[in-house]
């Protein structure tokens, strides 16, 4: 009310009214009852934006993350927070991973990566596999005869897997590229448009060759499904630049994505 | 059905250049969702007595300024509806980007004056003046009558009533909004159109010559016009103009090119200097909306040439794409073109093919992964029509053409250049010079290096292993500004820390014969090694043709019909084929640049391209400098000291280096 000019606040009920049917009509929203709180919802999706943003750096505890954005988020009652959370954990715009390092249960802009885990704890026995090695081989046991060895006992002492990554299908692939360009730029989804290098480099793990990446972003756009922006200037790109957009076989050169909205 | 070749080609000519331009043929469904962001957006400037930005991108020829000028045609619709000085009135300002760095407010004071002076019977200014005289309540009645009465007066005192608004505007503001006595003096002359070209040209920022202030200011004071460093005074200007916007009066800012701020690709001096202009002119005003236009390609350029928080700046309100056209668009286009010809729109009733005359599975050939740029798919459809008109296939040679295209357009815009050049602005003459010279030496001579770094009153400053070299732009018309000026200049002519200081004039502007102690200082300064140089006008109209052509192809503006000419063609042709004015522009002010001579106009051509690209495919060659693969090869094997050519058939020339030249 503060913040009014004098005639709005001498006209208190009609606006509680106003603000009433706008959020009925969806256009404003609300919390609380004897306190209630207005926001517009285009601030949640900053809160959302700033929300992914933080996380996007390095996976952090609730506590942490409430602490980044609580500027952001003044007035907002807690159960409003924990609601947009879990939203965005439902549309797999956050995650909830397991901490690296003790029992806690993280908050990430990407999902659970194996590798992370697996690195320090690989690394730490194979260390001490390597001292056994060498103690083994003053003994007269081979490398060869040792590895063999460590590695017939590791196949057995893990469940079994597959050598190969089962190979997602085209439809598979091509959602994990669309899903891929929400990710990078959350305001994929309203038009805007997702540099394809760095797309390419956040979806290595899914296409790890140049072509196979080329040909989905090709195949989304004959479709009509995403449309792609030109580089017409690639003569002043160098070849490392010039390797990391996607080339079509009539010399195009695109360097963005954008669904069209 | 008459035949086709009586009529005009729907397709042809058409597009829009600048915002200022209204749109022939708008199909209001392309783009809508970037237009209704800036109608969103300029609507919340209105609410929120704000400022916001909005950054636009899209790839050459996708029409951004298509959109710029049907968001300046809505606001003026919007204004006609509501009467004038109505809410929805707003003031346009376009800014194409064709400056260097150390020139970007005054490039921005420039056309900033001249869109506020834009106007037939009423300019922007006047209404903005009149608007906020109106509503400060410090003019009551019939705003128009009262100004009429005061014309009517035509007395030369101040205008009491203005006083009185930037009186109270300076207190709301806790007196940072830098409205000085001079920039109040001339905001009255103007309104009372009094000494207006006098007064438009100090708006500009122009060097006026003590007669002229007296006039204006009726004062003999002696002031050194370059006491306060040029920029800051014009960064004063522009911000105390631009914050007499209100909320029913916004200012709109749209800056275009931004692209053209670049030497080279790898210049990020330019774009970094915009940057800060655009978070000053975001921080330090209200009521504005800055709409930056730049091509798709070039936004991580962007993002990377500045820092984080004068990228947001850049985009407080939103970014937004413009897609190359789909193929529902496409065909609203191609309707619309074809139904502004009046035959063709009453036979087209009449066939099931909706866009007959053409065929689809022709225009579908332009098409690439479902998309074509409006650009490209007018010049596809121009020709398909020609093709109808003729009965022949249009495709000359691909070398025949580019080559032709760009010797009209090089000898079409220097013409534009030297019709442009007078009345003479000498603010834009400085940036013709600092842009112009920039750019020149970067095509011609990589020896030269621009460094940034400057001593005061060197404008340009270039090193090599031979030496520095610093310019200094002498082009003021205030005899007291200019002898300050030399008597500074001499002390970096005595302190040795050039190996040449150049003295410039245009020599458009020559000293008054009444100018002795200028003179004299002239004089003093060349005996102490300086060097007075003045370039013609056809040498100052080509560097604005040059600067200019190159600013369009780096924002992606200049096009053979629907392809885009990139820079770096347009920068081998010019190579190639610039005349013999420009080459000895650049040998005056930084000798060892020109290529070395040649008997012949076509070895020279050769050579000079070698010089910057030491190995070259022949058949580029040829289409760069509009001749037959058989004669360059023939030249280059003339020049077998200087020129190598490899290859069987041959295939490549490449630049051949003397022994000495090598070690």
């Amino acid at each position: 009310m503060k913040s009014l000019p004098q005639w709005g606040r001498s006209r208190e009920k009609q606006l509680r009214k106003h603000l009433d049917a706008l959020v009925k009509d969806g256009r404003v929203r609300s919390q609380g009852n004897a306190r209630k709180v207005y926001w517009l919802p285009d601030l949640e999706e900053k809160a959302a934006a700033r929300v992914i943003e933080a996380l996007g750096n390095s996976p952090l505890t609730l506590k942490k993350l409430e602490s980044t954005f609580k500027n952001v988020l003044v007035g907002w009652p807690v159960a409003k927070r924990k609601e947009l959370l879990r939203r965005l954990e439902k549309e797999k715009r956050i995650y909830k991973v397991p901490a690296v390092k003790g029992t806690g249960i993280l908050l990430s802009a990407q999902p659970a990566q194996p590798v992370e885990y697996l690195q320090k704890p690989i690394q730490k026995l194979a260390g001490e596999i390597r001292k056994l090695q060498k103690r083994l081989e003053k003994a007269g046991v081979t490398a060869d005869q040792f590895f063999a060895s460590a590695h017939a006992l590791w196949r057995q002492a893990l469940p079994a897997a597959t050598n190969e990554t089962p190979i997602p299908s085209q439809a598979d692939r091509e959602q994990l590229f669309l899903d891929g360009m929400k990710r990078l730029n959350n305001e994929a989804a309203n038009g805007a448009l997702v540099p394809l290098s760095e797309l390419r480099q956040a979806l290595f793990a899914h296409f790890p060759d140049r072509s196979s990446f080329d040909q989905v972003v090709l195949k989304l756009a004959d479709e009509g499904r995403v449309v792609l922006h030109r580089h017409v200037f690639p003569g002043s790109l160098n070849r490392e630049e010039r390797e990391s957009l996607v080339a079509d076989d009539r010399g195009n050169l695109f360097v963005g994505v954008a669904f069209r909205v | 059905m008459q035949s086709f070749d009586i009529l005009t080609n729907p397709f042809r000519n058409s597009i829009v250049t600048n915002p200022w331009q209204p749109p022939e043929t708008d199909i209001t469904t392309i783009h809508q969702s970037a237009f209704a962001r800036c109608c969103q957006a300029i609507a919340d400037v209105r609410q929120n007595h704000s400022t916001a930005s909005v950054l636009i991108h899209g790839e050459a020829g996708s029409g951004k300024t298509h959109l710029l000028a049907r968001f300046r045609s809505y606001i003026a619709r919007e204004a006609q509806a509501d009467g004038p000085g109505g809410l929805q009135e707003a003031v346009f300002i376009a800014v194409r980007m064709q400056t260097g760095q150390q020139m970007i407010w005054r490039h921005l004071r420039l056309q900033l004056a001249n869109d506020l002076l834009r106007g037939e019977s009423e300019c922007q200014l006047e209404r903005l003046l009149l608007h906020r005289l109106s509503a400060a309540g410090v003019v009551t009645g019939d705003i128009h009558s009262w100004l009429a009465e005061k014309r009517r007066e035509n007395n030369n005192e101040p205008l009491t009533e203005l006083e009185k608004l930037l009186d109270q505007l300076s207190r709301f503001s806790n007196g940072q909004l830098g409205f000085g006595y001079d920039l109040f003096t001339i905001l009255g002359h103007l309104l009372l159109d009094r000494h207006r070209y006098a007064a438009a040209a100090w708006l500009r920022g122009d060097s006026l010559p003590e007669s002229v202030q007296k006039q204006l200011f009726d004062s003999d004071r002696q002031d050194d016009e370059n006491d306060l460093d040029p920029e800051e005074r014009a960064r004063r200007v522009v911000l105390a103009l631009t914050n007499l916007a209100t909320a029913d009066m916004p200012l709109v800012f749209c800056f275009d090119q931004l692209e053209a701020l670049q030497v080279d690709p790898r210049d990020i001096v330019g774009l970094f200097a915009f940057g800060q202009m655009a978070t000053e002119l975001h921080a330090g005003t209200k009521n504005v909306l800055i709409i930056s236009c730049i091509q798709s390609m070039f936004l991580e350029t962007l993002k990377n040439s500045m820092s984080e928080a004068n990228y947001a700046r850049l985009h407080s309100f939103d970014i937004t794409t413009l897609n190359p056209l789909d193929w529902k668009e496409a065909t609203l286009l191609i309707e619309a073109r074809l139904k502004s010809v009046p035959v063709i729109a009453a036979r087209r009733s009449l066939e099931p093919n909706q866009l007959w005359p053409l065929s689809e599975n022709d225009v579908r050939k332009a098409f690439a992964h479902n998309a074509c740029t409006a650009r490209h798919l007018l010049n596809h459809c121009a020709n398909l029509f020609e093709t109808l008109r003729t009965g022949e296939v249009k495709s000359p040679p691909l070398s025949n053409q580019l080559g032709q295209f760009l010797e009209t357009t090089w000898e079409e815009r220097k013409q534009q250049a030297q019709a442009a050049s007078a009345p003479r602005s000498t603010n834009n003459t400085e940036d013709i010079i600092i842009q112009g010279l920039s750019l020149l030496t970067n095509l011609l001579s990589k020896n030269w290096q621009r460094v940034d770094q400057r001593p005061r009153d060197i404008d340009l400053l270039f090193e090599s292993a031979a030496g520095t070299i610093g310019i200094s732009l002498c082009n003021s018309t205030h005899g007291y500004s200019l002898c300050k000026k030399l008597e500074r200049l001499q002390a970096q002519v005595r302190g040795r820390k050039l190996s040449q200081l150049i003295l410039l004039r245009d020599s458009r502007l020559p000293l008054g014969s009444g100018a002795l102690k200028t003179r004299e200082m002239r004089e003093q300064i060349i005996k102490q090694g300086a060097r007075w140089v003045e370039p013609t006008e056809e040498a100052l109209s080509a560097l604005d043709a040059l600067r200019q052509l190159l600013s369009d192809a780096k924002s992606g503006a200049l096009a053979n019909g629907g392809d885009t000419v990139t820079a770096q063609t347009l920068e081998e042709w010019l190579v190639a084929n610039l005349g013999e004015e420009l080459h000895r522009t650049l040998e005056e002010f930084l000798p060892g640049s020109a290529a070395p001579a040649a008997k012949d106009e076509d070895t020279l051509r050769i050579l000079r391209l070698l010089q910057n690209n030491h190995i070259i495919s022949i058949e580029h060659t040829a289409v760069l400098l509009g001749k037959d693969v058989l004669e360059i090869e023939a030249c280059a094997r003339k020049q077998t000291d200087r020129i190598g050519v490899l290859g069987q058939p041959p295939a490549v020339l490449f630049h051949l280096v003397g022994e000495e030249s090598a070690a």
